[in-house]
């Protein structure tokens, strides 16, 4: 059971296509990340599934319903925070949280009081006198206290200092183990997310180029070293799971997207399989990417 | 309805801070009501001073409304992806019946509480405390509606601010590109009263529409296409719409009235001495009509009269919907104050008015001499009503060389004098009923020069001030002198009078430079305050009874020059 669903999702601004043919399916319980470069599409996607924009063609479905007939009563299931969403700031905290309590009839006080403890957040204090760390903290909390069935994040580490990012990382994964929720986050702050996303949707040009499970992301992609290779060792054709292919000398290395763990037990001891990371294997696939481009336009 | 509270109260905790100057501007114009019905002693400039002041911070306080109506709907934008409540379980319907809600609470209800004080000082019964908070609503809702809708629309502060001074820039060229063009001209002044109407209930129902599109759907392409058509078809209705409104609303109105026994003849036509000078080339003409038959006590008063020239070679000039100024005479008013009925309202007790007459007649000379005594005699009852026709010369030369006949249709209202409040004549006094609230300020004999018209002994002139606040209902309030001893009265004419508009009420402070009441004794001037019975100064209300339509059509109506004693007749 998928708690988002889009099919051939299509959005045009003017002649720039934003979105293009996205099937996008995240699984109930997950914590899914929407990497990409910026100008993706991950904000319009998420905007899309948020009922804040129309999709040009296409479905999307949120929780089951959808997306374009959101209404305040599927809203009471969702939590949604974005980097640039205007808070009412003339708010202090208090006053934030008591103005979304009621609307929410799931809504936990004790939840409420637990997270305002974990967040640190001063309850009495303006929302415009707070910094960007802790005013995210504060829209996570007013999102997070009806425990939500879906909370979509976007951008959510943008112009956070790296303890403002720990801290705010850390309220979701403390918050993650309160409940049982369903996360999706729009980010290209590969590191930040790598630490609690379970699976990985890379988004590039409006296309979705990758969807798994960050474990199986992981292990399929391995950096290959092969020493000792004769010159001209490249092999043509060069095989699809290959990328980012250099010779140096003696030296070829390349990325194996397909790694196989059984091949490398058979393989000379002249080649090595190094594990990658995630912003690894992101840089990789973008650089690729980037050449295909040129060779189209070429 | 809980969570649309919730909002709401949320939109008026955050404005409450800017909600206080506002509140002050409310609060001052009370003050100054207050101010206005004691002013100190004879400054006038005081009292001019006072009412321009109420009228500016009135102003100043419906600016701020259309500001602080555009900041309750600006905390909750509609444009944008941004915003906090579309991410949150709000629904467009309860966003905008919150907005409403709030508004209504914070910007409606707050001045008619701030006045509430000032309105029972002033004595209002409940129908007119009804009828007062009414009309302070509606005053408010003009200055909401619009900021509500635009900024509706326009989602941002500063857009809205640009779209504000775009639009009454563009209302500001529209006007002079009108009266450059001489827009108004030769349409009916009930025609355009009908055009400019419809445009408003046309904006109205567009801006209504406007707004629900935008709340139901946030769809700001929708809301402002629906706008945009109304404006369009609001312009249209003010350059070309056929329909008058206005004279249909009158049609019904007097669709039943008849004569009511009331006759009328045409008395006389003649050159007014003032032309208008927005149409140099035409010539102001006076028509006066004779009403008769009326009830002992009714007056003929506001209406509106067609009137119709024919002349012998078949060339007619018809004028329709001239407004009626009345001239009543004083019996319904002299019967209403409890005086003894003599027609002319002026008079004197039997002694001073034969020695007055004596004396005017010996001053304007004996050929006029039948005429005054006529005027101070005639018992019957006679009304008059002028009406204004304004013509080309052609037709003015036309008329002097052949005289044509004339046919009037009038379309009236019968009104009946009340005297609603009484107050001694002295210093310093006020007196409260019926909705109103009179005091007389300082009364001093003026430094002037006595009158002496049209007499030769010298009258004393005293100045005074008269503060009168009333309901709305009360219309046009009349002031007499009166001085019952005598069976006497004047209708108090100010020379200068000062107002303040507070929409919910009346106020205005008169200046006034009086005669005092004094009566001849053995051929001098007796001052009243040597008398044992006070003058006293009584408020009249002219109250609306009922419609009537007559006509009258005369024979070869020539006009007679300004002045002309036949005119009089």
């Amino acid at each position: 059971m998928n708690a988002i669903e889009t099919h051939a999702l299509t959005r045009r601004y003017s002649r720039t296509e934003a979105l293009a043919g996205l099937n996008l399916a995240v699984p109930e319980g997950a914590v899914f990340a929407l990497l990409g470069p910026n100008g993706a599409g991950k904000s319009t996607t998420l905007k899309i599934l948020m009922n804040l924009l129309s999709p040009s063609s296409g479905t999307a479905t949120v929780l089951g319903v959808d997306s374009q007939k959101l209404g305040p009563d599927d809203r009471t299931r969702i939590g949604y925070i974005s980097e640039n969403q205007k808070l009412p700031l003339w708010m202090s905290v208090r006053q934030l949280l008591d103005y979304c309590r009621p609307f929410y009839p799931t809504w936990d006080r004790n939840l409420e009081a637990r997270l305002l403890e974990q967040f640190d957040l001063p309850p009495e204090r303006k929302l415009r006198h707070l910094s960007r760390g802790m005013l995210m903290k504060a829209a996570l909390l007013s999102s997070l206290a009806y425990r939500p069935k879906l909370l979509v994040l976007d951008e959510p580490f943008s112009g956070l200092d790296p303890l403002s990012r720990d801290d705010f990382v850390q309220g979701i994964i403390e918050a993650s183990e309160l409940g049982e929720w369903t996360v999706l986050i729009a980010s290209h702050d590969i590191e930040e997310v790598e630490r609690f996303a379970d699976h990985i949707g890379l988004l590039e040009d409006g296309r979705l180029r990758i969807s798994e499970t960050t474990e199986s992301l992981l292990r399929r992609f391995r950096r290959i070293e092969l020493r000792d290779a004769s010159p001209g060792a490249r092999p043509t054709p060069m095989p699809a799971a290959w990328l980012d292919w250099e010779q140096s000398g003696d030296l070829v290395r390349y990325v194996d997207t397909k790694h196989d763990p059984a091949i490398q037990a058979v393989s000379p001891a002249s080649m090595t399989a190094q594990s990658m990371s995630l912003r690894e294997i992101l840089i990789v696939l973008a650089r690729q990417q980037r050449l295909q481009r040129k060779g189209v336009a070429a | 309805m809980n969570l649309t509270w919730h909002i709401a109260r949320k939109d008026i905790l955050h404005l409450r801070v800017l909600l206080i100057p506002w509140l002050a501007t409310v609060a001052i114009q009370v003050i100054v009501c207050g101010c206005l019905l004691f002013p100190p002693g004879l400054d006038l400039r005081f009292v001019e001073r006072t009412g321009m002041l109420f009228n500016l911070v009135a102003g100043v306080g419906y600016v701020l409304t259309f500001f602080l109506t555009a900041a309750l709907v600006l905390e909750d934008p509609l444009s944008g992806d941004n915003t906090f409540w579309v991410t949150r379980p709000i629904s467009g319907q309860r966003l905008l019946g919150a907005k409403l809600l709030a508004a209504i609470l914070v910007l409606g209800l707050p001045p008619v509480l701030l006045w509430l004080p000032w309105w029972f000082y002033c004595g209002f019964h409940p129908s007119d405390l009804l009828t007062a908070a009414g009309r302070t609503v509606v005053w408010q809702l003009l200055a909401m509606f619009p900021a509500f809708v635009l900024a509706s629309q326009s989602g941002r502060a500063a857009r809205f601010t640009l779209v504000t001074v775009a639009l009454a820039v563009a209302t500001w060229v529209a006007l002079v590109v009108a009266y450059a063009y001489d827009f108004p001209s030769g349409i009916a002044p009930t025609l355009l009263t009908s055009r400019l109407l419809l445009a408003l209930g046309v904006l109205f129902l567009a801006g209504c529409a406007s707004v629900w599109r935008r709340y139901g759907w946030r769809s700001g392409g929708g809301s402002q296409v629906i706008l945009g058509v109304g404006l369009a078809i609001a312009f249209t209705c003010v350059a070309a719409s056929p329909w008058n409104l206005v004279e249909a609303h009158r049609a019904w109105q007097w669709s039943d009235a008849s004569n009511q026994g009331v006759s009328m003849r045409i008395s006389a036509v003649h050159d007014a001495m003032q032309s208008d000078s927005r149409y140099p080339a035409d010539f102001i003409l006076n028509v006066s009509l004779d009403v008769s038959g009326l009830p002992d006590d009714l007056n003929a008063g506001a209406g509106w009269a067609d009137v119709e020239l024919r002349w012998p070679d078949g060339v007619t000039l018809t004028r329709r919907d001239l407004p009626l100024l009345s001239e009543p005479d004083f019996f319904p008013t002299r019967r209403a104050l409890g005086l003894p009925p003599p027609s002319a309202f002026h008079s004197w007790d039997a002694e001073t008015e034969a020695w007055l007459t004596e004396q005017a007649v010996r001053r304007v000379g004996a050929e006029r001499e039948q005429r005054y005594r006529r005027a101070a005699l005639d018992p019957t009852r006679h009304d008059r009503i002028r009406l204004t026709l304004r013509v080309s010369r052609t037709d003015l030369e036309r008329w002097h060389a052949v005289a044509p006949t004339c046919r009037v249709a009038v379309r009236g209202e019968l009104e009946k004098p009340v005297r609603v409040v009484e107050l001694p004549f002295r210093s310093n006094t006020m007196a409260q009923a019926g909705g109103v609230r009179a005091r007389l300020g300082g009364i001093v004999k003026s430094q002037a020069q006595p009158l002496r018209l049209p007499h030769s002994e010298p009258i004393d002139v005293f100045d005074g001030t008269l503060s009168v606040a009333s309901c709305p209902g009360t219309g046009d309030l009349q002031c007499f002198l009166l001085f019952r001893e005598y069976g006497s009265g004047w209708r108090w004419e100010s020379p200068r009078m000062s107002f303040a508009v507070p929409l919910s009420s009346n106020l205005g402070t008169f200046y006034l430079s009086q005669r005092m009441p004094q009566v001849i004794r053995g051929g001098a001037w007796v001052n009243p305050s040597t008398s044992p019975q006070e003058s006293n100064v009584a408020i009249v209300r002219r109250e609306f009874v009922k419609r009537f339509s007559c006509s009258a059509e005369t024979a070869a109506l020539p006009i007679t020059p300004y002045g002309d004693p036949a005119n009089s007749n």
